[in-house]
């Protein structure tokens, strides 16, 4: 296990450092200078060459990417050119936003997921079994932008049909008014949460079929259990280290929606900030921006990769970074040589 | 064709068939016509409800959206065809170095495929729109690279298994190279799963595409496609809920039917999987 | 506990698996069900005891103890499971969670039936892992840590734990080899004689039957071929079936090197 949690490690730093030359160079195969397309069109040579100077663009490549890694490492992420404000600190106040609605969209799609894809899969026919298997594959194919339309039309404070929760904007002293802001970011997570929670539903459903026949339910049921409540134990346990991996992978699946959402509820989150910045090629930001959070969604997955190994005792003893499903197939091809 | 003809016949399978039927003609037919020149706009006949004239009804700048609607069907295939055939490129040359002899490259190739993974598309979309700004480009690359990895991570186990079998290994003994053993004997193995799974990407880059070009990184404005319909009509939802609900739901009942088909497709190559997996597993 | 079942019908859809079977096994007795694979022998135990998918058709009857089960609602299934009735599996590696400790699997039933703390809990699968010859530390490992033998002992310790009165043995020695198969044969006769409880012992090895059941049933085709003392079922077969189940065995006993690798498969 710790061979593992090292070798896991070791593949994130490598991911970090091979993300990061990905970011600096679509940066820099931009047309044209990086200075002229910040300073915008009609800005005096004097005015080039003094943000060139300043931003260090005069200098080689590799001793400008050195030059903005030391930077990243010691948490500075530059100023940005066109607000003057620090972006680590501006990024922070808009995460505040974005992070929380993450988090409630992705408990809500597992409270709505897991229990109704456990339902489904212990009611294997019948009416309810064909409502929810219906229900879940058009909620998982919605549009998240159409998803937070309709919810508005249905709740949103003074345009919806039941007009209860705030459709719009977020307290601007933030979570100083935790429960306005909480009512704020209701619906937003509702809209991403139904979503990914009919995809969570469908995954456990399916998991939880690959199961159903095995003998380790039969076994539990014949301990004393209905099937039902064998699925719901000793079958949800054995599917749990897959599910753990699809939660990872579904909160990187989320965000897409999560940004759009936020543009369409006018929060002040991540997602406003980004586009805006990538509008206005405020190239400095956007580098550190996007690096800050293509570390962060690494970090994701190596929560979720140990995660996964500890909850399948099978896997805690082997050092391999693969999955012990699909491991050692290197091994073995190269065995076979 | 078999399998169409089994798809065909189970009712999900037909609904699926139809739908993505019916894409496909209109597609065609907006080539040549729509109900109304795409360049018109209604200045005075803005938020209409449908009518004859405007079956669908227009969007805020009087635009006709069916005509909009139907023209970016087309769009839409184009996105769809280019990420599958870029996903399928880029999972078939990750499964093949995973395969690789030389440790350290199955190794990098595992490395970037599990890491990556965890990288959002948006994040690779904003990463690719700072050179290339917004363009249905950005779109295709981004979906094309995160389904592309996710591909050959799944088709992964089943590679090395036919990599494995005694297929390949009679036919290196017979003295034939590494890549057409890949080439005859792995890859055709990876057929059924690609298929399952290229029609589920289809259906996730529509909404992909939906998502991006609201974000503003997606289809550029003016080219018709059913995101920027969706968007188009977005900001406007407390004053005319009608017109926003066809784009919404075109795009809800494909990405339905491409899923379905994906689950019909899997069913139908189900057995022809399971054989081959059962033959090279006795090998084990 | 007797178990009496008559004029049981299985099928599946349209297809029959069983058709009018009838056997019983009286209190305290060891019965053995003994027919080629395909012939319904499993599915007689899974049906009877409710462990068939619900697409499953039951029909007839089956009387334990007097409570009819056929048409039971899943609950009383449940109730009777694992306190009156215990199981004991084909294949150990496939029965037992891998992902949870031998020990809390081995005291699953125990905790679905009676309210007991963990303490004592933890004593009684101590004292029953040293009843089927494993020590108590066991407990705490993994199915993956432990040998085909040793997961097999922790099967029989799971289905014995609430001393049931009767015990249902669907191949349970099939998948392990030839000594460690006469280890828990022996093991699991002295258990139930010990618990005085009844066994209906499920296999389609003549050769095991005899160490383990006075009386026997012979399956076929979905139909009882023939049934009386184990001992002259295998002298003297009267059917088609019975003659090439006794004639099965008798190779098996004598290349038992080979079979190994066969039953196995």
């Amino acid at each position: 296990m710790v061979k593992f949690v090292v070798r896991r490690l070791a593949l994130f730093c490598v991911a970090l450092v091979l993300l990061s030359v990905v970011v600096f160079a679509c940066l820099r195969i931009l047309p044209g200078n990086v200075a002229a397309v910040m300073a915008g069109t009609n800005s005096t040579p004097e005015r080039l060459a003094a943000l060139s100077e300043q931003l260090g663009l005069n200098r080689s490549y590799p001793a400008q990417y050195f030059q903005w890694c030391s930077d990243l490492l010691h948490g500075n992420l530059g100023i940005s050119m066109l607000t003057g404000r620090s972006t680590m600190s501006q990024a922070l106040v808009r995460a505040q936003v974005t992070l929380p609605l993450i988090v409630l969209g992705l408990l809500l799609s597992l409270i709505i997921g897991v229990p109704l894809g456990v339902l489904a899969a212990s009611k294997r026919e019948g009416g309810l079994h064909s409502v929810l298997r219906y229900v879940s594959l058009a909620a998982g194919a919605v549009p998240a932008l159409w998803g937070g339309l309709l919810l508005i039309m249905v709740f949103g404070k003074g345009v919806g049909f039941v007009g209860i929760l705030p459709a719009q904007g977020f307290p601007d002293n933030g979570w100083a008014s935790p429960g306005q802001a909480l009512a704020s970011l209701v619906l937003p997570a509702l809209s991403v949460g139904i979503i990914s929670g009919a995809q969570m539903m469908r995954y456990t459903q399916s998991a939880l079929d690959g199961v159903a026949e095995s003998g380790f339910v039969t076994m539990s049921m014949a301990a004393g259990s209905t099937r039902a409540r064998a699925l719901r134990t000793t079958g949800l346990r054995i599917v749990l280290p897959d599910l753990i991996s699809v939660t990872g992978l579904s909160f990187a699946q989320m965000v897409t929606g999560v940004l759009v959402i936020e543009n369409l509820f006018s929060l002040p989150g991540l997602a406003s900030m980004l586009v805006t910045d990538v509008g206005n090629r405020d190239l400095v930001k956007v580098q550190s921006e996007l690096m800050l959070l293509a570390a962060f969604f690494l970090l994701i997955g190596l929560v979720t990769d140990i995660a996964h190994r500890i909850a399948d005792p099978r896997l805690r003893t082997a050092s391999a970074v693969v999955d012990a499903g699909s491991g050692g197939s290197s091994g073995e091809v190269g065995g076979a040589r | 064709m078999s399998i169409l003809r089994y798809i065909w016949h189970r009712g999900e399978g037909r609904f699926s068939l139809i739908v993505l039927g019916c894409w496909l003609i209109v597609c065609a037919l907006s080539l040549v016509w729509t109900p109304q020149p795409l360049g018109q706009s209604d200045g005075y006949n803005t938020w209409a409800s449908p009518s004859l004239a405007h079956p669908m009804g227009t969007d805020g700048t009087g635009r006709d959206m069916l005509s909009w609607l139907m023209a970016g069907s087309g769009t839409e295939l184009q996105i769809v065809v280019a990420t599958c055939v870029l996903a399928a490129l880029i999972g078939v040359v990750f499964v093949s170095f995973s395969l690789a002899r030389s440790g350290l490259v199955s190794e990098i190739a595992t490395v970037i495929t599990d890491t990556l993974l965890s990288i959002p598309i948006v994040l690779i979309a904003l990463i690719l729109a700072v050179p290339l700004g917004a363009s249905i480009l950005v779109v295709i690359l981004s979906c094309a690279i995160s389904y592309g990895l996710n591909l050959a991570r799944i088709a992964k186990p089943q590679a090395s298994l036919a990599a494995t079998s005694r297929y390949v290994e009679a036919a290196r003994a017979a003295g034939s190279s590494r890549w057409k053993a890949l080439r005859t004997h792995v890859l055709p193995n990876l057929i059924p799963v690609f298929s399952v799974q290229l029609s589920i990407c289809a259906g996730t880059a529509i909404l992909a595409e939906a998502g991006l070009t609201y974000l503003g990184i997606g289809v550029p404005a003016g080219t018709a496609s059913w995101g920027s319909s969706l968007s188009s009509s977005a900001s406007f939802i407390s004053i005319f809920p009608l017109t926003v609900v066809w784009p919404g739901a075109l795009i809800t009942v494909v990405v339905v039917a491409l899923n379905l088909f994906g689950d019909c497709l899997r069913k139908a190559v189900d057995p022809v999987v399971n054989a081959q997996l059962r033959a090279s597993e006795v090998r084990r | 506990m007797s178990l009496e079942v008559s004029k049981l019908h299985v099928s599946v859809g349209e297809t029959p698996i069983l058709e009018d079977v009838s056997l019983t096994v009286g209190d305290a007795e060891r019965v053995g069900l003994v027919g080629t694979s395909g012939s319904g022998k499993s599915m007689l135990a899974m049906s009877v005891m409710g462990l068939t998918p619900s697409t499953v058709r039951v029909e007839g009857s089956a009387l334990l103890d007097g409570q009819q089960l056929v048409g039971a609602s899943p609950q009383t299934f449940a109730d009777i499971r694992g306190r009156s009735v215990g199981f004991v599996f084909q294949d150990p590696s496939a029965s037992l969670s891998p992902v949870i400790p031998v020990g809390r699997q081995i005291e699953r039933s125990l905790k679905r039936h009676y309210s007991l703390n963990s303490k004592n809990r933890r004593a009684r699968v101590a004292t029953m892992l040293e009843k089927v010859g494993l020590s108590a530390d066991l407990a705490a490992s993994y199915p993956h840590e432990l040998s085909g033998g040793q997961q097999q002992r922790v099967a029989i310790a799971a289905a014995l734990i609430t001393s049931p009165k009767l015990i249902i043995a669907d191949e349970s020695t099939t998948a392990l080899d030839a000594m460690t198969q006469v280890q828990i044969t022996r093991l699991l006769v002295s258990l139930v004689d010990d618990a005085g409880a009844s066994l209906l012992f499920i296999t389609h090895d003549f050769s095991v039957l005899a160490r383990v059941a006075q009386r026997s049933y012979v399956l076929g085709e979905g139909r009882v071929q023939e049934e009386g003392p184990t001992q002259d079922l295998l002298e003297a077969p009267q059917t088609e079936a019975g003659k090439r189940l006794v004639l099965a065995a008798r190779k098996l006993t004598f290349s038992s090197s080979q079979s190994d690798s066969e039953r196995r498969q």
